[in-house]
């Protein structure tokens, strides 16, 4: 029996800016939430009604999960779904008269939309409650992520830095789904020695590692990953299954990129006339994804075949088949070396599923369902694996993640290198805040609680990630400055011991994130 | 990651990329001609000249909106960073297995006095691995404020200060770094075990090498699999 752990990462950095009437970064939100969190639900849901045995870990970062119950700016997916339906209505009309290759996907396009904002609706407009009716009924295991997402490896000399982290994030967790996570997302898969005992004094029973963290460790792994590793603070920590992982990761031969699947980049709202698009594109003519796609892969060229709904879905069945059939190979591999029921751990992004790959859902969907079906595998979650006192072994693992070339080298590069000037300063001095005013109540208590907020903002690890990828550069790097920029703001005032009222309330205004923090977070621990 | 395929733009969007990337004439631009301009342009923001995969260059003029730096400036809150902190410090940061990062400050105070009585500065490397320690100076100027350091794999650790150098050669420490340990690897360690892991080393290569046959993107794991190869007569 193959054991297989798919752990899904829902995780989006905060963005929230209520003094523009549009602003094109929620757009990550509003297109994650009507191509994956909500059609992903959905999914579950049905599989649920149809009685499909399934198992699943999910973790919502603790931003993510504030965005998600946060009233303005589920108002505001409201109106950006009503201009998508507004449009998928236009463009019924349209293909009947002209591109009438497109006219089915219209229909559908327009027709997932209102389906979306209906369930969205019926719950109560707060998308995680679906997600934690489907825990309660254990069929799905609610995990946290690093209160930021931050990338814990960088900040290893900053303990408290490091364990305020987690445990806002345990923290916002418990706040927003009414009870602790066992499991911790590692953001970026980023482990070091030692942040397993931070995570055990926070509760955190497993986090999943980076694929090559076992043939790296200190010790001499017999299991190779296919079992639960035993970290030295006794947290089980579950090993991404790199070689399966790829069949859908690979950018080059993975699933997505068959030329039959929907093309993510050729959108109406880039070629369709100005005219036409404009109430449905970023002010003042900046266009932007509508959402409506009608092309298919094709292959690297200009003229694209139209999108046949049809082929797609044969090509979903064969890769669904392919994919469990690979599994099944290596389970004999795996077993013939002397391991019995290898545990396969299958982490990826979420949005990868429905937002970037179209087809991703129903692949998912029918991954899970034909596994039901089989008796050679076992769709479980690392709770379920830890609680049945299986097989683990005990290793001391070097620091790792899963970023290219395997450690830090895509948050810590040439060109983002210079963010850790600023923000190692701001954690010294925010202990040293913590130090000089231990006990500071009412206004100057809400400052410091402001600059640790902003701190741990400044501390995601999108920013350098968006600023090493190129994309959004000049987004990354204000929000940067803006963190850190606050966070010196308050260190000025308090280090003349005064409070700005006026931009206290402005700035709690504009990050309405943590609102449980307290500053004392950052009180100085030892490094051991 | 986000899966991106060039091949996927079309000319419009192409002709919309390299408009707000500022290539003047690109409306009349062919395809293949916008495509070549690209990369030029993104090829002069690569500082290190990596092998990112120059594909996915082509999501930053599908997504960033180019004018919203006006925008962001007027948030509330916003104020300049400075260059710099009037501490002396040194902090390094582990790039990967093999390299740090080191980074460092020094104070006005310090700066001007160190300059007026003539001293040099130097990072000193310690590393200590396996019991055996090494110690070597990095010349750097007064200008500089980082630098890569390379360490070995092995049992200990690697530690940097930012010294001065007085005229008549005497060191002394301004500022030391935290220990960063190094890349303790068991197969590293015991290549003499590998020839009797064949079945342990085909296991560590189902779950990291893909269905092209290809290995995961680490250089440590390519070092170990290199001794596995070395210490075994193994078929690749």
């Amino acid at each position: 029996m193959n054991k297989l752990n798919l752990i899904l990462q829902a995780h989006l950095p905060y963005v929230r800016h209520l003094e523009y009437p549009k602003f094109l970064e929620e757009n990550w939100l509003f297109e994650s939430l009507n191509e994956t969190y909500i059609p992903l639900l959905r999914m579950l849901e049905r599989l649920d009604a149809d009685g499909v045995d399934f198992r699943l870990s999910i973790c919502f970062s603790p931003t993510l999960a504030t965005m998600l119950t946060d009233a303005p700016l589920q108002e505001r997916f409201v109106d950006y779904m009503n201009g998508r339906i507004e449009l998928g209505e236009k463009e019924v009309e349209r293909t009947l008269r002209e591109e009438t290759e497109c006219h089915d996907m219209a229909c559908r396009y327009l027709d997932e939309a209102r389906r979306n904002l209906e369930r969205f609706e019926a719950l109560g407009r707060n998308v995680l409650s679906g997600y934690k009716a489907l825990h309660e009924k254990n069929r799905i295991e609610l995990m946290t992520s690093a209160a930021t997402h931050a990338y814990l490896p960088i900040y290893k000399d900053y303990p408290a830095a490091v364990n305020a982290q987690v445990e806002m994030g345990m923290r916002t967790h418990e706040r927003i789904f009414g009870e602790p996570g066992r499991g911790f997302w590692l953001p970026e898969c980023g482990y070091y020695p030692g942040l397993d005992s931070i995570l055990a004094d926070n509760g955190v029973s497993w986090c999943q590692l980076a694929s090559h963290s076992v043939i790296t460790a200190k010790d001499k792994s017999i299991y190779s990953g296919y079992k639960p590793v035993e970290l030295p603070s006794g947290v089980y920590g579950f090993v991404r299954d790199w070689s399966i992982t790829s069949l859908v990761w690979s950018s080059v031969s993975g699933y997505p990129c068959d030329s039959d699947y929907r093309d993510f980049y050729r959108d109406a709202g880039y070629y369709l006339p100005l005219d036409y698009v404009r109430p449905y594109i970023h002010e003042p003519e900046v266009r932007v994804f509508t959402g409506y796609k009608y092309h298919a892969i094709t292959g690297r060229i200009e003229d694209k075949a139209y999108y046949s709904r049809e082929r797609a879905m044969e090509k979903v069945a064969l890769h669904t088949d392919n994919f469990l059939y690979s599994i099944k190979r290596r389970g004999y591999t795996v077993e013939s070396a002397g391991i019995k029921d290898p545990v396969f751990n299958l982490c990826f992004d979420a949005e990868l599923f429905g937002h970037r790959w179209y087809e991703g859902i129903d692949f998912l969907e029918g991954v899970l369902r034909k596994a039901d079906a089989s008796d050679d595998f076992l769709f479980t979650t690392p709770t379920d694996i830890i609680l049945s006192n299986g097989e683990s072994e005990k290793l001391r693992l070097n620091e790792s993640s899963w970023g290219s070339g395997g450690f830090s080298d895509i948050w810590l590069d040439g060109s983002n290198a210079w963010v850790y000037r600023h923000i190692f300063k701001a954690i010294e001095r925010m202990e040293e805040l913590t130090e000089r005013f231990p006990d500071q109540g009412s206004l100057k208590g809400r400052f410091l609680n402001q600059a640790s907020r902003e701190l741990l903002l400044a501390m995601a690890s999108d920013w350098p990630c968006i600023i090493h990828d190129g994309t959004s550069v000049t987004y990354a790097e204000k929000r940067l400055r803006n963190h850190l920029g606050s966070f010196n703001v308050v260190y000025s005032a308090m280090s003349r011991n005064t409070v700005n009222t006026e931009w206290l309330i402005n700035a709690e205004k504009s990050s309405e994130i943590f609102p449980d923090i307290d500053y004392h977070l950052f009180e100085k621990k030892d490094k051991d | 990651m986000i899966l991106v395929n060039v091949g996927s733009l079309s000319v419009s969007e192409l002709r919309s990329i390299a408009v707000q990337e500022g290539i003047e004439g690109a409306e009349s631009l062919s395809r293949e001609d916008i495509i070549s301009m690209l990369e030029d342009k993104y090829g002069e923001y690569d500082q290190e000249g990596d092998d990112k995969d120059p594909n996915l260059r082509y999501m930053s003029g599908l997504t960033d909106y180019r004018d919203i730096s006006k925008y962001v400036e007027d948030l509330p809150g916003v104020e300049d960073l400075p260059q710099g902190y009037a501490d002396t410090e040194i902090h390094v940061i582990r790039k990967n297995g093999s390299w740090l990062y080191a980074f460092w400050a020094l104070s006005p105070s310090d700066s001007d006095r160190l300059q007026d009585s003539g001293c040099s500065l130097v990072l000193s490397v310690t590393i200590e691995n396996n019991g055996h320690r090494e110690d070597y100076d990095i010349p750097v100027s007064y200008s500089d404020s980082e630098w890569n350091v390379g360490m070995p794999y092995g049992n200990g650790f690697c530690r940097v200060a930012l010294s001065s150098v007085s005229k008549d050669g005497e060191k002394s420490v301004l500022a030391i770094s935290e220990p960063e340990a190094l890349t303790d690897s068991y197969w590293i360690s015991h290549p003499e075990e590998m020839k009797y892991s064949e079945s342990l080393y085909r296991l560590y290569l189902t779950l990291l090498t893909n269905k092209e046959g290809e290995l995961v993107d680490t250089p440590v794991v390519r070092d170990i699999i290199h001794l596995f190869r070395k210490e075994d007569t193994l078929d690749e």
